[in-house]
């Protein structure tokens, strides 16, 4: 217990873990609590105002071309871009770490083929494929989350699988086999654990990822088009001529909103890293 | 050069494409509504014409004979008619490639330049403050989302300061060859430096990785206590042995460049194969969306082929492995 | 002899430096000038120069393009065209064969026009000019879906076109338009005033149409004076932003004109409560159409009248009918007679911010009555998906009723609302049936007296009015962005907008 503890101190007090903890939670209170933070409800069609005004004590970032609070739409749209980055996260990690375990522990032809499958999947490229699919399925949140991890999970699981096969070749494998372990117990007691740190890891490079993917496929037209979203916002800006109507913070204000999520979210990332991997950090010198 | 390994590679190629094609077929035929709907979805047509509609489409056959069909035109170079060109869609498509193509290996080449050079130097200074700022300074470019920075770029340099036109490819009204050359410089300027801006730190940090590595290797201190010179050690031994894997990190990329090009091409009303995928899309014009995500796909099976070649080339392990 | 050619060359060349052409930006690819398969907006508009139809609308009132005159056998199904006397681009005569090809291509080919392919037969060239079209069904509507939509096409240069489903008939496409062909490059599309049609422009020599990705693009363009005129329905916000910055933009012009579309909500008339007419009336009352209107557009959009149709169909929309208004009071009745039972209705709505919009402000009105709803928003396949299916409360959707008034037959007439496998035989999605409103409508469907329709019409509105089938919410309007610096003469038409046959005709360079 005490080895995860002593990582975890590590992780806070380093540089990544401290700025990164500290970006996500502030955005992530102001996703859970956005009802109470923000001044206004976008959702509200009352609660417009004069359109296109530039920031003001009334509206801290100005208004949107329809008379929108930007600084609410912004704190609303924490919530799309901070769940699809951890539904995403987490559904990566899962379904990509449970087949490359898999494939590493059973080997032979479901190895290779799954490997073959990976290879493939890398290979495509993502968006135009996504927006083939969006066309057709339509845009709505879930929908995006299971294109996501259907892309997402190949990388993860090549990863995970090269971790298994290396795991295997150690000393306690041919121990537990040799007492007579059967391989569904040593594929649950030894090998999955040993993934763990490189699933975090992935997992947060891969929700990174999603935010900005989210705000690519929200900036083509294919947001959910019910949400408050940031990349939403970048379209109408576009789509409103918001450039020629001189309403710069309607371009500003959510670019470094995605900016910051997905900074915070890739940070975080790589002070994982380096606390799974101290090596690392010895690079530094 | 193994012919061995040239032989694999160019079988796995032809199977990875082979799988491409049954997969974007199924993906077709499996997504709701018909792909030939618009031609007799109208509720006043008698029952007679449409099915004649849908028999002149191939849609009356069975499945598996629709596949065979497809496979043999796609392997003759036909893929269908685009609805909304009402051409071959093939000539479209390979009418926008060469531009999507300028817009994006220019600037990826020029990154992995850039990359090599600043990855290897910056080396040699760890542990200082510059060299930990221009790291992290690097890794934020990253979490940039691409469409925003070029939201900016438009805005900034080529609308409040006028230095770059807004959008297209080149000046339609210009008349000869080398005026016309300028002006899509002119306009491919802005997207360059955006792409650019985009690759060269996660092009950096890897250079900087394997350097790292190859400095922990038993010959760099052989070299060292021949009594080569920093540089020289640069030069020879550092440099030259970071290329193989980095063209191997760059197959990695290939693929979300390819993709990622859609964003920056609809910015910079850019007419690649980007923005004719969206366009497809938008028009509900099947065979073109198809066939355009199919070549998408070919064209990174054989970019990465030719980044195989390029990393065998420069690294002996991979080639006689 | 050399000092002649040489003098020539220098007077072709100079005239080629004062060859005067108007700047149009247009939104849009153009890809294919095949009249037949036409997908985009920006190609719908530029065909129409290039290509001619027998017949064409002026404000609901049919005229003669091609056609010198025409009769309607109807017992027969029959009608009799005779031909101007015009002149393709290339100077060949346009001959009754021409025509007749044309027709009989349509339905050979099997092209994706499924009104011509479920009414017409054949076409017959009975002289040099006359022609004799053969119908399967014959009614007003059919007109509009014929005549009015076939192009004319030169049969020696489409006689060996073996598919016409991939000939994008880019190289040298010759019709009888007003304007020829000179031109297409990816980015621009020229076309020539053709001097031996009537309607050409006489004071320019041509137009090059540009291809915009986006209204920024086109707006900016036209500031610099690279564009004279957007070709499409300006934002409000960017007419706004003109209209009270004259000073900032000095040549710069927006003409205002009423719209032909109108936004409406369709009813569910399978299942209660949207099937008692007290349910939608007490909707029709409980709306605030000035805010709609203030709200969503800016104020740039019209209130609607009971009868539906908008001012544009100026021969026959009955404005005595008056404009609905807001009455609280007079919904609530309404709604207690109806029996509505508290239930939540579902209103289907397209992606697009407008409709969205409306959406919402409609939800809010309806609260006011004690009338729960909720917005269902759907990408526009998905909607209109559901509307085939008849799967719906309410959806809020537009009609194109200006110009083709006579398209309310699709949408009320009770044998197009027949739900059947799962899908509506037509465009009365919401299965509409009133027996009466039926009657009206085939009268509509088979007269061809200018007097007899403008009073079915009337009927139409008042029967509309009293049993709301449909319910108008706000006809937009239409607005367009002109420049002044390098023309002048641009005249503005109530209901044809800014860029009209006129103003092409009397526009001069400055």
């Amino acid at each position: 217990m005490s080895g995860v503890r002593r990582k975890w101190k590590a992780f806070i007090g380093g540089f990544e873990g401290k700025v990164s903890l500290g970006i996500l939670s502030f955005l992530a209170v102001l996703a859970v609590f956005a009802p109470w933070i923000a001044p206004y409800d976008p959702y509200d069609i009352t609660q417009r105002d004069f359109p296109l005004d530039p920031p003001s004590l009334s509206h801290w970032l100005g208004t949107d071309g329809f008379g929108v609070d930007i600084l609410s739409q912004v704190i609303y749209g924490a919530r799309v871009s901070l769940t699809i980055g951890l539904f995403t996260g987490v559904g990566i990690a899962v379904l990509g770490g449970l087949i490359g375990v898999f494939a590493g522990t059973w080997g032979g032809a479901t190895d290779m083929l799954t490997m073959r499958v990976v290879d493939f999947v890398m290979v495509l490229p993502g968006l135009p494929i996504m927006i083939l699919i969006m066309t057709n399925l339509g845009s709505s949140f879930w929908v995006m989350v299971m294109i996501f991890v259907l892309f997402g999970w190949a990388g993860i699981a090549r990863i995970t699988r090269a971790v298994v096969l290396s795991e295997r070749n150690r000393g306690f494998v041919d121990a537990a086999r040799c007492a007579g372990a059967k391989k569904s117990y040593i594929l649950f007691k030894h090998l999955l654990p040993a993934t763990y740190s490189i699933l975090f890891v992935s997992a947060a490079f891969a929700a990174g990822g999603a935010i900005l993917a989210e705000a690519g496929l929200a900036f083509l037209g294919f947001g959910d088009p019910t949400l408050v979203s940031w990349g939403k916002m970048l379209n109408y800006a576009r789509t409103y001529n918001a450039m020629i109507l001189g309403a710069w913070w309607w371009i500003i204000f959510p670019g470094i909103a995605v900016f910051l999520a997905s900074f915070s979210i890739l940070l975080m990332g790589v002070g994982l890293e380096k606390m799974f991997n101290p090596r690392l950090k010895e690079r530094e010198r | 050069m193994s012919l061995s390994y040239l032989v694999r590679r160019l079988l796995l190629m032809l199977l990875t494409i082979f799988v491409a094609l049954t997969f974007s077929f199924i993906l077709i035929r499996s997504l709701p509504g018909d792909p030939a709907e618009r031609y007799y979805g109208d509720p006043r047509l008698p029952q007679e014409i449409k099915d004649e509609i849908k028999a002149s489409f191939g849609l009356d056959k069975p499945v598996m004979m629709q596949y065979f069909i497809f496979l043999g035109n796609a392997f003759r170079g036909d893929l269908g008619v685009s609805f909304t060109y009402c051409q071959k869609v093939v000539p479209v498509i390979v009418s926008r490639l060469p531009w999507t193509l300028i817009l994006t290996v220019i600037p990826t080449i020029l990154s992995m330049l850039v990359a090599l050079n600043t990855g290897v130097s910056d080396l040699f200074n760890r542990g200082k403050f510059l060299d930990r700022f221009m790291r992290f300074f690097a890794f934020s470019l990253n979490a940039i989302p691409t469409f925003w920075l070029a939201l900016l770029m438009v805005m900034g340099l080529g609308f409040y300061a006028g230095w770059f036109p807004l959008q297209g490819m080149y000046d339609p009204l210009l008349q000869s060859g080398w005026q016309r050359l300028w002006s899509v410089i002119q306009h491919a300027f802005l997207p360059w430096l955006t792409l650019f801006i985009i690759s060269t730190p996660a092009f950096s940090i890897q250079v900087r990785n394997l350097a790292l590595n190859i400095l922990g290797e038993d010959f760099i201190v052989t070299a060292r206590a021949k009594g080569l010179v920093q540089s020289e050690i640069r030069r020879r031994h550092v440099l030259r042995n970071s290329l193989g894997p980095l063209f191997s990190f760059l197959t990695l990329r290939i693929a979300g460049l390819v993709g990622g090009a859609v964003l920056i091409e609809t910015i910079f009303s850019w007419k690649g194969m980007g923005l004719l995928v969206l366009e497809a899309s938008r028009n509900s014009d099947y065979p073109l969306l198809q066939a355009t995500v199919l070549m998408t796909i070919v064209l990174v099976i054989i970019a990465n082929f030719s980044a195989d070649l390029l990393q065998a080339a420069f690294d002996p392990r991979v080639r006689y492995g | 002899m050399k000092r002649t050619l040489f003098l020539l060359l220098l007077l072709i060349f100079f005239s080629s430096l004062f060859a005067s052409y108007m700047n149009v930006a247009v939104i849009g690819e153009i890809r294919s000038l095949n009249p037949y398969f036409l997908n985009s907006t920006a190609e719908r508009q530029v065909i129409g120069y290039i290509y001619e139809t027998l017949l064409s609308t002026e404000n609901g009132k049919t005229v003669g393009l091609m056609a010198e005159s025409w009769e309607v056998d109807l017992p027969n199904r029959v009608m009799h065209v005779t031909l101007k006397d015009q002149l393709f681009h290339d100077g060949k005569p346009v001959t009754a064969q021409d025509v007749a090809f044309s027709y009989n291509l349509t339905v050979q080919k099997r092209l994706p026009m499924g009104p011509v392919l479920a009414y017409f037969i054949r076409a017959e060239a009975v002289s040099e000019r006359q022609v004799d079209l053969y119908f399967r069904v014959l009614n007003a509507s059919v007109l509009s879906f014929v005549p009015m939509a076939i192009p004319v096409i030169p049969q020696h240069l489409w006689a060996d076109i073996e598919s016409p489903r991939d000939f994008p008939n880019t190289t040298n496409p010759v019709g009888s338009g007003s304007m020829m062909f000179n031109n297409l490059t990816p980015q621009t599309l020229t076309l020539d005033s053709f001097h031996e049609h009537p309607d050409a422009p006489k004071n320019i020599d041509g137009i090059v149409f540009h291809m915009v990705q986006d209204e920024t693009m086109g707006f900016l363009g036209l500031v610099k004076g690279d564009y004279d005129y957007l070709y499409w329905n300006l934002d409000p916000s960017l007419a706004s932003q003109l209209l009270s910055n004259p000073g900032r933009y000095p040549d710069i012009h927006v003409a205002t004109t009423h719209g032909e579309s109108v936004y409406v909500m369709l009813f569910n008339h399978r299942q209660a409560p949207t099937s008692d007419v007290h349910f939608r009336k007490a909707i029709q009352d409980a709306l605030n159409y000035p805010e709609i209107v203030q709200k969503v557009f800016r104020d740039y959009a019209g209130l609607p009248y009971y009868g539906i149709l908008p001012k544009t169909a100026s021969h026959v929309v009955d404005e005595a009918l008056g404009i609905p208004q807001q009455d609280l009071e007079k919904a609530k009745q309404a709604l207690a007679a109806s029996g509505y039972d508290g239930s939540t209705l579902k209103i289907l709505c397209f992606s697009s911010k407008e409709y969205m919009d409306m959406g919402e402000y409609i939800k809010l009105y309806l609260s006011k009555i004690g009338v729960k709803v909720e917005l269902d928003v759907k990408g526009h396949e998905s909607v209109m998906a559901e509307m085939k299916k008849g799967n719906f409360d309410m959806v809020l959707t537009s009609f194109s009723l200006g110009f083709h008034p006579e398209m309310l037959y699709y949408y009320l007439h009770s044998s197009r609302g027949i739900l059947q496998d799962g899908q509506v035989s037509g465009f009365n999605y919401g299965g509409y049936n009133d027996p009466d409103m039926d009657a009206i409508l085939d009268r509509i469907w088979t007269t061809f007296s200018e007097d007899e329709l403008k009073e079915s019409f009337f009927d139409l509105q008042a029967r509309i009015k009293q049993t709301v089938p449909m319910l108008p919410l706000c006809v937009p309007l239409q607005l367009e962005a002109y420049s002044t610096r390098n023309f002048d003469g641009w005249l503005v038409s109530e209901t044809e907008g800014v860029f009209n046959t006129q103003t092409l005709q009397n526009v001069t360079p400055k």
